[in-house]
């Protein structure tokens, strides 16, 4: 008993996973059961005792779930011999219970029911733990058989089995029922079919929304129990379609949606997902469906809809574009209508970022449009909200309004969508600008007329405005008058008096006062007339008037308005435009040139007598046609390119010659000069051609380089002759001359020289002046150019007892005409030769400079006059001749020289001061693959070797 | 240029002239026709190849007279000036070549005329040379050789 006890108390493992055992079988204080009183009447009937009990142990009682022979349900666990039998795994048998040891003292044995026999066999659950006992007892001693043991045995392997049915059972029961409360409360209508397809399972929702309990009805009969339809509400659903008709099929059903129609109920949109479930053998025991309430959804759905369209509607009234910016990625959404303002499909604009909007965007707008952008997200504007341009695809600009603001931020706070409208609104800033150019224009006449009177009266005559015309004619300010005069105070009463009398016949009404001057004006006709001004300072002034009156909007009077002139001054200014109009028109009349006024198309506007004297046509035959049809179609596209130019204002007026044909067919030549004139506003409003003939200008030209060539041609066979026979004499092919006949005929030489050199400096001249001269342009190396030119001149160096010496190292190509440069080099050192005094050096330097190479021949002569500086390239120019020793030349080298550097794309130039010798400097550029270039390059590094 | 008389110019020699159209062509450089209107032109050239350049000159006022007396005096050498009235230096070369070969002969044009598109026209028409007035009387005969010499060599090495 001791034992018992301390083992109570610690209770152990093994005790409280009997314990949890115990209690999850559930069986305790559970009412008697039959099945269970059976085995107890069994027991006892065979172990023919008086008592036998199904005892369960738990932790402070002995609990009967069957008792045959006692009245009580429980007895303590401390008197329980069943406790005792628990602690071992079989039978327990207590022969004679007052005699052992372990229950003498025990109340049961002591007291009633007076226990002296007892034998239990322990209940063991599947898990070996052992609930407690099927045992039997007497009130007298006695012993069991072993078919009595036996039996004992057996009814207690039953009594488990039934403990543990039954705990199933229970929680079968339990899992059944909370099963059934949960599809009760489900918010989704779940139904079922049985094996046969009948209706088993209507849970309720599905009861709820279907208004109806059918029990075991059968598909066929569902088409007309229910009002079903497909999922647009309208068309009634098939038999085949019935979700759990399908699912029973063996159907998947998924998301499947059908509209379910009850009276009393708003059509019901549900979506469907349901399957057929099988048996553990495998056999189809019935199919599930569960409906799913969408109608607040599709609601919700057709309402965003709805509101979507209208919104669209209301945009498309609105002309508005729309756009949606993520400002974290830079894409952004446009609609069609956006893309349409700049006149694009949204397929060519897409994919469409930022970027597309701030390409398209104005150059001096998208900084400030970015900024308040920057400054809405930023928080420091409520909204985005900017009038800026963007240009069209058709180029023009186009006014644009935004307007947004931030519509959704990231998980972190930070904006991620902006998004808003976009309009056109071009048409109102036009609008606008006219407007506001109007007002400008307006205020500026009425500032600007200080010559013209301005004077505004309200119905009444009440002077209203009165500009600074007004108050330079009358001597009055404004602030004086506005508001404190009427413009009858201003003129003379009898005039008005006789206006008045004059217009009441007139109209056959009577008319006076102010009404004298309005009574027209307010009936839509102008009144126009001379008056006399009373001014400030009493004197009169006579000025001519004009009344006409002010409408509001709606088209009431709501005022005059009378502009008035001094008449003296209207009289003189008219005289002056007159006599300048007369003045021009004579100028432009007797002008000997031809002049003419062309519009910007080309027609003439206005020509003069010495252009149809020229052309051959009458004037009204020329102001009915243009400058392109009588223009020479060889020289047409030149003037037209001028013509473009100088509307595009590259240039302010142009000159060509050009040929034009006359009306008999004739060319004519004529040196055009043209000029644009343009309005105040820059706009190009006509032309200003001056044009002169200059056919027998260029015929003598003509003739003068025909002349020149057929002379110096001609001169060269009789020249040949000369020179042949003086260098045949002189070379004593003849005989030998005596010495002073040698030293005339040597004079006669070296003079035919210098006359060949003079007819091949004119031909060359002609070429060049008739442009007739190719070069051949070659790139040579620099040096032994030089190198040449110095050794051919080295013999007539020597003539003038001059050293020659060339400067310069560098390797440099140059591209040029070797022959036309042999002949530059040996002018100019010719030149230095004869203009430098015996004994002398002429140095021929040269260097390069980037890209170019400068080569100077430097002679010690006497300079050249700086009186001679400005004619030293002319051609036939030639310094006065030195004193001291004539000089050869014809006086066109140096001009034929500088044609030819030019030509080779170089310069030439000089320095001189007096008795400081003169260079003379040509500048070349390099050839383009010039190595100097790469020995540059080399230099400038620090490589020098 | 060389100015070398004794080296280019062939001793004076006077050959009997051929009747026949192939006149043969002497190996040595001796005989020059020249066809010029210039009487003072003439007179220096005749100084300048005969006196100076020891060489034969037939001297011809006009083309006629050229083709008249060219095949008889079987020159080495012609020289013909190319401004002349009635018949110009070309067409009488085109005149000379129906009673000359020509071919075998080196054509030197002589002409006051200095453009090239000119003396393009004259190398045209197979001329060796084109020599520009006013021409060097001294350095004419040993001009007039090399030219020949040149010819020869080409001859030989077509």
């Amino acid at each position: 008993m001791a034992q018992v006890l301390e083992w109570m108390v610690e209770g152990s493992e093994g005790e409280s996973e009997r314990l949890a055992t115990l209690h999850e079988y559930g069986i305790l204080d559970t009412e008697a059961e039959e099945s269970f009183d059976a085995i107890t009447r069994l027991a006892a009937l065979i172990c023919e005792v008086p008592i036998a009990l199904i005892s369960l142990v738990d932790e402070k009682r002995q609990w009967f779930k069957s008792q045959v022979g006692l009245e009580v349900r429980e007895t303590p666990r401390d008197q329980a011999f069943c406790a005792h039998t628990i602690e071992r795994e079989s039978l327990m048998e207590v022969m004679d219970a007052s005699r052992d040891p372990r229950f003498t003292d025990n109340p049961l044995v002591i007291g009633e029911p007076h226990i002296r026999f007892y034998a239990g066999v322990p209940l063991t659950a599947a898990n070996d733990c052992r609930l407690g006992t099927l045992c039997v007892i007497d009130n007298t001693p006695r012993q069991l058989d072993d078919r009595q043991r036996q039996a004992l045995e057996e009814l207690a392997c039953l009594v488990t089995s039934l403990l543990e049915i039954n705990a199933e059972k229970r929680v079968a029961q339990a899992n059944h029922a909370m099963l059934d409360s949960l599809l009760e409360a489900l918010p989704e209508g779940v139904v079922a079919s049985n094996a046969s397809g009948e209706l088993s399972l209507f849970n309720l929702q599905a009861r709820t929304w279907h208004a109806s309990v059918p029990s075991y009805s059968t598909p066929e009969k569902w088409v007309n129990q229910f009002n079903l339809c497909e999922a647009d509400g309208e068309t009634p659903l098939a038999e085949e379609r019935i979700p759990l008709k399908r699912a029973w099929n063996g159907e998947w059903v998924r998301n499947q949606e059908i509209c379910i129609k009850t009276v009393d109920q708003a059509p019901r949109h549900v979506i469907c997902n349901g399957q057929v479930f099988h048996s553990p053998k495998g056999v189809r025991a019935g199919a599930v469906v569960a409906m799913h309430d969408i109608t607040e959804k599709r609601q919700i759905d057709r309402t965003l809809r709805e509101e979507r369209r209208r919104l669209e509607l209301i945009l498309q009234g609105t002309q508005a574009g729309t756009w949606e910016w993520n400002v974290q990625t830079g894409v952004t959404c446009l609609n069609e209508r956006w893309a349409e303002i700049v006149g694009y499909s949204l397929e060519e604009l897409d994919p469409t970022t930022v970027e597309t909007w701030i390409s398209l965007a104005h150059p001096e707008d998208i900084a400030l449009a970015l900024l308040m952008c920057k400054r809405h997200i930023s928080g420091e504007l409520p909204a985005y909200d900017i009038q800026y341009r963007m240009k069209h695809k058709n180029g023009q600009w186009v006014w644009v309004h935004d307007r947004g603001r931030l519509v959704e931020w990231d998980t972190k706070g930070k904006p991620l969508v902006m998004a808003g409208t976009h309009m056109d609104i071009t048409a109102r800033k036009k609008a606008e600008q006219e407007s506001a150019e109007v007002r400008t224009h307006l205020q500026a006449v009425v500032d600007a007329a200080t010559e013209v009177a301005i004077i505004a009266t309200d119905l009444e005559g009440r002077i209203t405005l009165f500009n600074s015309g007004a108050e330079g004619l009358l001597g009055y300010f404004a602030e004086e008058v506005v508001g404190h005069f009427t413009v009858l105070d201003f003129h003379h009463d009898d005039e008005i008096s006789q206006r008045a009398a004059e217009l009441s016949r007139a109209l056959d009404e009577p008319i006076e006062g102010f009404a004298a001057l309005t009574v027209n004006p307010s009936r839509g006709i102008s009144e126009r007339r001379d008056w006399t001004y009373v001014c400030h300072d009493g004197s009169h002034r006579r000025i001519h008037l004009v009344v006409s009156a002010i409408h509001d909007v709606v088209g009431n009077i709501t005022g005059y308005l009378g502009v008035a002139i001094d008449r003296s001054q209207l009289q003189s200014m008219e005289e002056a435009l007159q006599i300048s109009e007369s003045q021009f028109r004579g100028a432009f009349e007797t002008a000997r040139q031809g002049m003419a006024l062309v519009s910007l198309e080309g027609n003439f506007l206005e020509v003069n007598r010495a252009l149809c004297d020229m052309l051959d046509y009458s004037r009204e035959e020329l102001l009915t046609t243009d400058f392109p049809t009588l223009t020479h179609p060889d020289d047409l596209a030149a003037d037209l390119a001028s013509v473009a130019q100088l509307i595009d204002g590259d240039i302010a007026n142009y000159q060509l010659s050009k040929r034009y044909i006359t009306s008999s067919g004739n060319t004519i030549w004529a040196q055009l000069s043209v000029s644009l004139v343009r309005d105040s506003a820059g706009e190009p409003q006509y032309f200003v051609a001056q044009i002169q003939d200059i056919t027998e200008q260029r015929k003598l030209e003509q003739l003068k380089r025909e002349f020149v060539a057929v002379v110096s041609h001609e001169l060269r066979t009789p020249l040949t002759s000369i020179k042949g026979a003086l260098d045949l004499i002189n070379a004593g092919a003849v005989g030998v001359a005596p010495p002073a006949m040698a030293e005339m005929l040597s004079l006669a030489q070296r003079n035919t020289q210098r006359l060949g050199q003079l007819v091949n400096d004119l031909l060359d001249w002609e070429k060049l002046d008739a442009d007739k001269m190719a070069f051949d342009m070659q790139r040579h190396l620099l040096r032994p150019l030089l190198e040449e030119a110095v050794a051919i001149n080295l013999g007539y160096a020597a003539q003038y007892d001059v050293q020659l010496e060339l400067v310069g190292e560098r390797q440099a190509s140059i591209e040029i005409d070797s022959l036309r440069f042999g002949q530059v080099m040996s002018n100019l050192l010719s030149n230095a030769i004869k203009f430098s005094s015996r004994g002398g050096l002429v140095q021929v330097c040269y260097r390069v400079e980037d890209d170019h190479v400068w080569i100077d021949v430097i002679d010690q002569g006497h300079g050249i006059p700086s009186e001679f500086h400005s004619k030293v390239f002319q051609h036939f120019a030639q310094a006065k001749a030195d004193d001291t020793r004539p000089q050869s030349g014809t006086g066109l080298g140096l001009a034929i020289t500088k044609q030819y550097i030019e030509q080779m794309s170089g310069s030439i130039g000089f320095r001189s001061m007096a008795d400081q010798g003169t260079t003379f400097w040509l500048l070349l550029p390099l050839a383009s693959d010039d190595p100097a270039h790469a020995a540059q390059a080399m230099c400038d590094q620090g490589e020098r070797k | 240029m060389a100015n070398n008389i004794e080296n280019t110019a062939a001793p004076f020699a006077q050959s009997p002239p051929e009747q026949d159209l192939a006149a043969p062509i002497t190996a040595t450089f001796q005989r020059v026709l020249h066809v010029e209107d210039d009487e003072s032109i003439i007179a220096i050239t005749r100084v300048a190849l005969e006196t100076l350049g020891g060489l034969s000159v037939l001297s011809c006022s006009y083309g006629e007279q050229a083709i008249e007396q060219a095949p008889a005096y079987a020159p080495d050498l012609l020289l013909l000036d190319v401004m002349m009235p009635d018949m110009d230096g070309p067409t009488t070369l085109i005149e000379l070549s129906k009673v000359l070969d020509v071919s075998r002969r080196p054509v030197v044009f002589m002409t006051a005329k200095t453009e090239e598109a000119d003396h393009q026209r004259y190398f045209d028409l197979n001329a060796s040379a084109v020599i520009v007035k006013p021409f060097d009387p001294v350095g004419l005969a040993a001009r007039l050789g090399t030219i020949w010499e040149d010819f020869q060599k080409q001859e030989n090495n077509p």
